[in-house]
């Protein structure tokens, strides 16, 4: 399930996945980044309500850090768990997004 | 629509005959079961109009043996009967009839049901056919799976795996694994292993593993640095993959003669050197992003050095070890295996060991995940490097007298690594593939100090920490790409003796030289990573000797004759 919200100002979109990041919800992440024409200047990806992220969900992070312009400070990953932490930090994504 | 009309009463033949053609149906009349069964084989029609009292043989016998032959094809039966009574109409049923209609009756209700039969009939044809459809797609995929199974198998198996001593468990979650284990050795005896996790499973990953291997095998022949196939590897897997799609992997240097092993980790959990005395000793956890995520300016080759110990025994593995769950969906978990280790009283079982605790925890659970473990017992695979070639007796040196000589300019020394070139042209003349790991040491270790002190002015000593050796080579890299002047000359000159023969390596750079008088020759020093190489060359040749201001080597290397 993804709730997807824009700010106010249209600046930041962010996305608020609830339960696995991973490959079934793929489809709904791209078409959900897709839909608007422009590419926002700024992403957040809400982890608050996930428990789980695999490899696949790395990749969509990716697709996402592309989208933005390849910047780390245009793509946030906010309200990480310990254990979703742990995974990004394996996978070294601290260098290629803003983590909190 | 043709249709089949069984009845032993002309009159009731005939009626039928008359209103089912008005409907534009072609119609063919059995005058009692027997007949009906022989006529629905020679006809085949797509309906059946059945009495249910004839001669002969009555309608319950006829249907069931129309229904026998029908096979996929799905032909409806309709009984047309005088008799309500409730039991014979389930009867009817029961021997595969499929509706009917009790006379006397009205046409228009036979006409609805005749349109209603034809619907159903209609939609069961465009399901079977959907059916055998997907049959053949999926039988095509299995197909293709299989031959893309053994393609992938045939590339990805042209290793030393098997032959070194290195212990591995290997375990797909589908036909196709997106994980891979890759081992070769370096012509100079050290041994390259890789171990990789592909983002997903299936064709994507195993596509993406076929590059994959053919650089690694391909460049380690060649004799190029596990730094250079690592670069190559993440730079050909950013250019190829779609964004999203990457590679997870660890990657050791073994090197036997310094008896040391350089460990680069992206995206797989922490690699483990235990040693049976001192237990888990290290873990060199992941420091960089997955092969194929960051272009090649950003990617940092910077390696974790380890100075072997006796009894050390190396251990990499993907995620699908750790993430592996029990019935009740706890997963194995890094402590499981530490604690494995830790628990070990016998070193030489302990790979299997921890496959038996893995099987016993997973107790059957269906696998979510490739599994792969992979254990490098040091001791044996640094004796295995060092033992001399066992293979093809040595041929007798080449008999006649050459002389090469080669000049690289900054851009020659910018666009290829010289060695592997050099080493090339050298196994192409008889006698000299048996001294090629020698050969390419000394090489390797005066051009090194060619192109690195000689050219480039570098300093070694910052090569004595780890992050020494990263900032090392982005110091290289930089002074390598402002370098506009100098030259390096190579000349290779070859002298058949009485016994055997001797290949002369001359290397000349134009850089300001050093002072040779006092040259460190205590090959210790070669444990520290730098420094090691006049000291290392001297105990691999016959003569090693300086001249100019220390711009010019030359090293004396002696062919022996074959036995």
């Amino acid at each position: 399930m993804l709730t997807v919200e824009a700010s106010p100002d249209g600046t930041t979109l962010t996305f608020k996945p609830v339960g696995r990041f991973d490959g079934k919800i793929y489809q709904e992440f791209q078409d959900a980044y897709q839909r608007s024409a422009e590419p926002t200047s700024h992403y957040m990806v809400d982890f608050g309500r996930i428990d789980y992220i695999d490899s696949s969900g790395l990749g969509m992070l990716l697709k996402l850090r592309e989208r933005a312009g390849g910047s780390k400070t245009r793509v946030h990953l906010a309200n990480c768990s310990s254990e979703i932490k742990k995974i990004l930090r394996i996978a070294n994504f601290h260098s290629l997004f803003t983590v909190a | 629509m043709k249709i089949l009309v069984a009845d032993d009463t002309i009159v009731n033949r005939r009626i039928l005959e008359a209103l089912l053609g008005k409907d534009g149906h072609t119609v063919v009349l059995a005058e009692d079961g027997k007949q009906a069964v022989a006529l629905f084989e020679q006809e085949q029609p797509d309906l059946v109009i059945m009495d249910l009292m004839m001669p002969e043989m009555d309608g319950y016998q006829a249907t069931k043996l129309i229904k026998q032959q029908t096979g996929s094809r799905f032909v409806p039966v309709i009984f047309l009967t005088a008799v309500t009574n409730e039991d014979v109409l389930a009867k009817c049923i029961a021997h595969g009839g499929d509706d009917f209609l009790t006379k006397p009756y009205n046409h228009t209700i036979l006409r609805a049901k005749i349109a209603a039969w034809e619907r159903i009939q209609n939609l069961h044809a465009t399901v079977t056919a959907q059916k055998d459809e997907l049959e053949g797609h999926h039988a095509r995929f299995l197909h293709e799976q299989d031959v893309a199974s053994t393609i992938r198998n045939n590339v990805l198996g042209g290793g030393c795996l098997d032959q070194i001593g290195i212990n591995y468990h290997l375990a797909p979650a589908a036909t196709l694994s997106g994980d891979l284990i890759l081992a070769a050795t370096h012509p100079t005896g050290v041994l390259h292993l890789m171990i990789g996790d592909f983002t997903g499973h299936g064709l994507s990953a195993a596509i993406g593993a076929l590059p994959v291997a053919d650089i690694f095998y391909r460049m380690t022949e060649r004799g190029f640095t596990l730094r250079d196939i690592l670069i190559e590897l993440n730079r050909k897997l950013k250019r190829t993959l779609p964004t999203g799609l990457f590679c997870a992997a660890s990657l050791v240097e073994l090197d036997a003669r310094r008896g040391s092993a350089a460990i680069w980790n992206g995206g797989l959990p922490d690699v483990l050197v235990f040693n049976s005395g001192a237990g888990c000793r290290l873990q060199v956890p992941s420091q960089h992003p997955p092969l194929g995520v960051l272009d090649e300016a950003d990617l940092h080759t910077g390696m974790q050095e380890v100075s072997l110990e006796p009894g050390d025994r190396l251990y990499l593995y993907s995620d699908g070890v750790i993430e592996a769950c029990n019935p009740t969906g706890n997963q194995f978990g890094e402590s499981r295996l530490i604690e494995g280790l830790t628990n070990n009283r016998e070193p030489d079982r302990l790979f299997d060991e921890i496959l038996a605790s893995l099987t016993s925890f997973t107790a059957g659970t269906v696998q979510q995940d490739d599994v792969t473990l992979v254990e490098l017992p040091c001791d044996l695979i640094t004796a295995r490097l060092l033992a001399p070639e066992t293979t093809a007796p040595p041929q007798p040196p080449w008999p006649l007298e050459w002389r090469m000589e080669l000049s690289l300019s900054p851009d020659a020394v910018r666009a290829v690594d010289p060695v592997p070139e050099l080493l090339q042209i050298l196994n192409q003349v008889p006698g000299l593939p048996q001294h090629k790991e020698r050969l390419f040491t000394i090489l390797a270790e005066l051009m090194t100090n060619a192109i690195d002190h000689g050219l480039l002015g570098l300093d070694s000593s910052l090569k004595h920490s780890p992050e020494g050796f990263d900032a090392y080579y982005r110091e290289r890299d930089a002074r390598l790409a402002e370098l506009r002047d100098g030259q390096v000359r190579i000349a290779l000159t070859h002298v058949p003796l009485h016994r055997g023969s001797q290949l002369t390596i001359r290397i000349e750079d134009s850089g300001p030289g050093f002072d040779f008088t006092r040259p460190n020759t205590d090959l210790a020093m070669n444990d520290t990573g730098a420094g090691r190489g006049i000291a290392l060359i001297s105990s691999l040749c016959q003569k090693i000797n300086f001249h100019g201001k220390g711009n010019c080597v030359e090293v004396v290397y002696a062919l022996e004759p074959a036995a």
